[in-house]
């Protein structure tokens, strides 16, 4: 049987000490803006979109990180709507969800795959 | 409301409420007041390795961060704890529509010298600013770019300006009427007292926003007895007001002393507002607090006037400390090349301005795009 792959198309982002610990930066990519969070408590990193669907303004990657219960979420700074930062679902009870990229870090750089 | 209404139900069964913060932290804003001073922890990361569980959230960051700056009074966006700032205090300007901050510079007791209007309009107009009028007697300028704070911070500061501190749950304003230097009625100095009230407390930080006022009659048209604390002058001296608030519920202020000098009236001042501060919970203005409070005015005004809890040398001493370390965290900030890098949209492209911010025209200014038709690329 063949196997069909698919490659992941890594953009590079910038250097891990333009992020912030325990918070987001936004960057221009392709044309887009990408919000990119890096959870340090949690070692772990996540990249959405910057737009929060709730008023369609630029500003996610200006939000407050947490968690809720185990799930890793973002807080929209104008009106506290939250998103999973894993899954881009809406954890505030709207239908809106965020589209989330993949994020690897390799010798310092942040790469992210625009492609999903 | 609810929760108001189980609380009291509760209560009146004898059970003991305690409103504790949320899932990371099973404590009081009160208890965990008390711990993070115990402790002597300075930043969020640490209270939260030390007294919290999980990884945070938007609720406990900002109230944690306000236990630290009513405790140490340092710079808010250091030791790693700007981001757990709330919207506003994240880059110490009030977020607006389009993503665009406003910047409003202290004008103590409502005063401005004319040379200093000028130099705001100078401002405004070089950075092509909003202007208006604000309730607190003093100007706000809408439409900053996030990457324009600093250099607009950097000519504020130059020309002698310093925060209003509009974008935290901080003192506010201290309004003022024109009183006896001007005006036929004024019985004392109100913009003086105005003055030295707002230099006192500028920048110190509470569960929530604090306004006061001080009024040099009886006619009160600085409008005192709808503040958090309020000033009135009388024959003998001045009456003090605590506990009023504007807002969705207004509520007037109550009468805690009367015909006190004015260092009487800053000592009664300093032991309310850290009394407030070591007990209100998160996000609870003074009338509230009052409102929740058992024995109400007359509890208060012992605690605070009589000293029944034998608390007022230390609050006093406590909030000496914090007048005392108080600097500018605008003038800190832009000091700081490691915090002013923070101020840029995109961080590959720090010298590029957020393209999707839109304005429109309305009677000669400019105002945000109507967020309802907004288009992004």
């Amino acid at each position: 049987m063949e196997t069909l792959t698919t490659s992941t198309t890594w953009k590079l982002a910038c250097r891990v000490e333009d992020t912030v610990e325990n918070g987001g930066v936004c960057l221009k990519l392709d044309n887009q803006q990408i919000a990119l969070f890096h959870f340090k408590r949690r070692n772990e990193w996540y990249a959405t979109q910057n737009e929060c669907p709730h008023k369609r303004q630029m500003i996610l990657s200006r939000g407050i990180i947490g968690s809720a219960g185990d799930r890793p979420k973002v807080a929209c700074p104008f009106h506290k709507k939250t998103f999973a930062l894993d899954t881009g679902k809406c954890l505030s009870g709207d239908e809106c969800a965020i589209k989330t990229y993949a994020v690897k870090v390799e010798d310092g750089w942040v790469y992210i795959a625009l492609n999903n | 409301m609810v929760k108001d209404l189980i609380a009291h139900t509760m209560k009146q069964q004898g059970k003991y409420i305690r409103t504790t913060i949320c899932e990371h932290f099973n404590y009081s804003r009160q208890e965990l007041f008390d711990l993070v001073k115990i402790h002597q922890l300075k930043s969020y990361d640490e209270v939260l390795d030390t007294v919290g569980k999980g990884d945070g959230c938007e609720t406990c960051k900002p109230v944690v961060a306000s236990i630290l700056a009513s405790l140490w009074n340092e710079m808010i966006l250091s030791r790693g704890n700007d981001v757990v700032q709330d919207s506003n205090d994240r880059f110490l300007a009030n977020i607006q529509r389009g993503g665009t901050y406003s910047v409003v510079p202290r004008v103590p007791g409502g005063e401005i010298h004319p040379d200093k209007l000028i130099i705001l309009g100078q401002v405004a107009k070089k950075y092509g600013l909003y202007s208006k009028i604000t309730g607190g007697q003093r100007i706000d300028l809408f439409g900053a770019h996030l990457n324009d704070l600093p250099a607009i911070w950097e000519e504020l500061i130059a020309a002698g300006f310093e925060s209003g501190h509009a974008y935290g749950k901080a003192l506010r304003t201290v309004k003022s009427c024109v009183g006896s230097t001007w005006c036929r009625f004024g019985l004392h100095d109100s913009v003086t007292f105005a003055i030295q009230i707002e230099e006192r407390y500028r920048g110190l930080r509470a569960p929530h926003k604090l306004k006061s006022a001080v009024s040099g009659c009886i006619r009160e048209c600085a409008e005192a007895q709808s503040k958090d604390f309020g000033i009135i002058a009388t024959e003998k001296g001045w009456n003090l007001y605590v506990c009023g608030n504007g807002g969705s519920k207004p509520q007037h202020a109550q009468l805690l002393a009367s015909d006190i000098d004015s260092a009487t009236c800053v000592s009664y001042i300093d032991r309310f507002l850290m009394f407030y501060i070591r007990t209100a919970d998160p996000l609870t203005r003074t009338a509230t607090w009052l409102n929740k409070m058992e024995g109400s005015i007359d509890y208060l005004r012992n605690v605070v006037v009589n000293d029944s809890l034998g608390m007022a040398q230390t609050w006093e001493e406590e909030m000496q400390r914090l007048v005392d370390a108080y600097e500018c965290e605008w003038k800190a900030a832009v000091k700081n090349p490691a915090i002013r890098k923070r101020f840029v949209h995109f961080v590959n492209a720090p010298d590029e301005k957020d393209e999707t911010v839109r304005f429109e025209t309305l009677r000669g200014q400019k105002k945000a795009a109507d967020w309802n038709t907004a288009v992004t690329l």
